[in-house]
């Protein structure tokens, strides 16, 4: 049996593995001269800089991705942030616990919770935010804009119950030891223990349909027969390359901008998140280089902090990030690396939380994997819960 | 020449050996540093870059 799997992103490269590890002639296809999509490593200025995610995993080696990559005989060394987070609000820094929202602002999300799970009325989050303190508005805001690029507005109370209830049975964040780009690395070094191959800057230019099956994929000047094509590129991409479009909602991405920063000093001091409340823009910053000194040169720190895209405006967007961090880094000499802006075709998310239309396509061989088909999670947790929905239907 | 498909993932500026590009939401290339080495538009993930004669 063989499988081709287009695009060697994260969510590319485990469906890969788990192929490979069932018994498939694997081949993965990737455009660019590199692997890893928006989950590598590039390096600037001897700073190991990402290509998208923040070197870190939304629920560190406990959650979705870590279990998936040990099932899988993945070595990867993912060490838990502690603490997981701080809030920094009104000038002053709190360690996140349990007990973030005033006792008054819980009672009301487990009652809404309760009327979502009695009677199914379910409404968007912001009219929750709406009615409760502050400080855990602000937090909500802080929460979404870091981990998902998104607002209260665009996702509905039972998805946000899903992410709330997957992050308190997993917790925080953890960071990958050399950053995206070892998990990436270590599941080539797989999947090649299995004789799975990954051809670089080999372009999938179109997946040819017969009676109902995907049956080939066109690469190069080669037309290939596969049993299996998983496509890593999004439902809307994967349309492109069939020629008919198959889906009936649109799907909506998410937006966002990250900022890497050099400082030579510790900032934040620890390996968890500084979610800011005080800002317009910027939702949350971490600095990996306090659990990893090697993702930075010697005796510098990497500070990344990201923000939603909340207009359309890209430089007007990146004023108000720019002015947010001058004032949280006020006393500290800075210098910003890179502001990456993810959107339009090249996004935060191909498909915004909540609103996955999931892994499976109308055709029974031909699969999605990836940002634009995750399970209910954040980002690369997202997409371990697709990648192991594919295992489970293969 | 950038085109319109660039939304500034700075890919290009990270790559680029000779610090000839800028990006602020948009990728920006300095003419006078450029060698035309062609880095920046194989990790172009957009295509967006394009070498002008």
């Amino acid at each position: 049996m063989k499988a081709a799997i287009i695009g060697s992103g994260l969510g590319g490269l485990l469906a890969a593995n788990v192929l490979a590890k069932k018994g498939y002639k694997v081949e993965v296809f990737e455009k660019l001269p590199f692997a890893g999509g928006r989950f590598t490593n590039l390096t600037y200025k001897d700073f190991e800089l990402t290509t998208g995610a923040l070197h870190m995993i939304p629920h560190g080696k406990r959650g979705p991705l870590g279990k998936l990559l040990r099932d899988l005989g993945v070595k990867v060394e993912i060490v838990d942030s502690k603490p997981e987070g701080e809030t920094l609000y009104n000038n002053n820094r709190e360690i996140l616990t349990k007990k973030v929202a005033p006792f008054k602002t819980l009672m009301k999300f487990y009652a809404k919770s309760l009327v979502y799970k009695v009677f199914g009325r379910d409404f968007y989050l912001s009219e929750f935010q709406k009615r409760i303190d502050e400080f855990s508005k602000k937090f909500l805001d802080a929460f979404l804009g870091w981990s998902l690029s998104i607002t209260s507005s665009d996702i509905l109370f039972s998805k946000f119950l899903k992410i709330y209830q997957q992050t308190m049975k997993f917790k925080g964040p953890g960071v990958p030891i050399g950053g995206c780009k070892a998990v990436i690395d270590r599941l080539i070094e797989n999947l090649e223990s299995y004789n799975g191959k990954i051809y670089l800057k080999r372009k999938a230019k179109a997946i040819i349909v017969k009676d109902g099956k995907v049956k080939e994929v066109f690469v190069k000047n080669d037309r290939t027969k596969y049993d299996v094509i998983v496509s890593n590129i999004g439902h809307n991409e994967t349309q492109k390359l069939i020629g008919k479009d198959y889906l009936r909602t649109e799907l909506v991405e998410s937006s966002g901008i990250k900022y890497s920063i050099a400082l030579n000093e510790p900032f934040i001091g620890h390996s968890g998140i500084l979610f800011t409340l005080d800002t317009q823009r910027i939702s949350g910053l971490n600095e990996v280089t306090n659990v990893d000194p090697n993702l930075a040169p010697d005796g510098k720190h990497l500070l990344m902090a990201h923000q939603p895209m909340l207009t359309s405006n890209v430089k007007y967007e990146i004023s108000l990030g720019l002015k947010d961090l001058k004032e949280i880094l006020k006393g500290y000499e800075y210098e910003i690396l890179a502001i990456q802006s993810y959107t339009d075709g090249w996004p935060v998310n191909r498909v915004k939380a909540g609103m996955d239309v999931g892994i499976e396509t109308p055709y029974n061989n031909l699969f999605v994997v990836g940002d634009g088909a995750k399970g209910d999670d954040i980002e690369v947790d997202g997409i371990a819960l697709g990648i192991i929905r594919l295992g489970d239907i293969i | 020449m950038v085109t319109d498909s660039c939304v500034g993932c700075a890919f290009c500026k990270i790559v680029c050996k000779e610090f000839a590009i800028d990006v602020l939401g948009r990728a920006e290339v300095d003419r006078e540093k450029c060698v035309e080495c062609k880095l920046c538009v194989i990790y172009c993930p957009l295509e967006a870059i394009r070498v002008v004669e």
